[in-house]
């Protein structure tokens, strides 16, 4: 159903779910034939924050470069 | 200094951030590769970086360490996995002991600089890589957590 819905070759699909399944951020089922994927709501939360405070780190980091790159023009 | 724009990716565990400087390419490749300038910028404020061993070869280590307003010293360690000078740079990190040598026990992370000459500048694109979301909290709460609390610290001296 995945690899039907995404243009994406089943084995594509399959080594996504693999990698999201290892940072345990999807839950596998089994229901029948079928493997039930779902998205783990907690742990995608927990990464989205954990991004927010990264990406405070990388804008604070650049405009201290900002401020270093312009402080030796004045040097010159 | 363009806007930042950050692409984050929590299901792939990837963020990417994008600047642009307007300066010549190398000046920005100069951040990288002399360590008195990085020392400059890494740290968050009151954590300023010393970084000792430098070696900037493929495949050479850096070990460094942030000085907190306490006088602790958490370690770290980088291994530069790809050096194009001046474009492109891939490197891995992780924490160090109290000697410097990594951490075997804690997580690694991984990330590539990009630089492009643009009109009058340079972009640069930052793309970092996590393992895991375990990971992720450890990297980045050594890069993070001492400023947030000095910043909380400043904010409490202010009330």
């Amino acid at each position: 159903m995945l690899a039907r819905e995404y243009s994406m070759s089943f084995a594509a699909v399959q080594k996504h779910v693999a990698m999201l399944e290892r940072a345990r951020l999807v839950v596998k089922r089994r229901h029948g034939r079928e493997r039930l994927v779902r998205s783990d709501p907690e742990r995608l939360r927990q990464a989205g924050e954990l991004l927010d405070r990264f990406e405070l780190i990388w804008r604070e980091r650049s405009e201290r470069i900002s401020a270093l790159i312009g402080e030796e023009e004045t040097d010159e | 200094m363009s806007e930042v724009t950050v692409t984050r990716n929590p299901e792939a565990l990837t963020m990417a951030m994008e600047v642009t400087y307007e300066v010549p390419i190398e000046r920005v490749w100069d951040i990288w590769e002399n360590p008195r300038k990085l020392e400059r910028w890494w740290g968050p404020p009151g954590w300023p970086a010393t970084f000792e061993e430098f070696n900037f070869l493929e495949g050479g280590t850096v070990s460094y360490y942030m000085t907190g307003p306490d006088g602790d010293r958490p370690r770290g360690w980088w291994k530069f996995r790809k050096i194009d000078r001046p474009r492109y740079l891939e490197i891995t990190d992780g924490f160090a002991d109290e000697n410097g040598n990594p951490d075997d026990g804690m997580p690694v992370g991984t990330f590539t600089v990009d630089l492009d000459e643009t009109d009058g500048g340079t972009r640069m694109r930052v793309v970092s890589a996590f393992g895991s979301l375990e990971d992720m909290e450890k990297l980045i709460e050594m890069g993070m957590e001492e400023g947030m609390k000095l910043a909380m610290g400043q904010i409490d001296a202010l009330l």
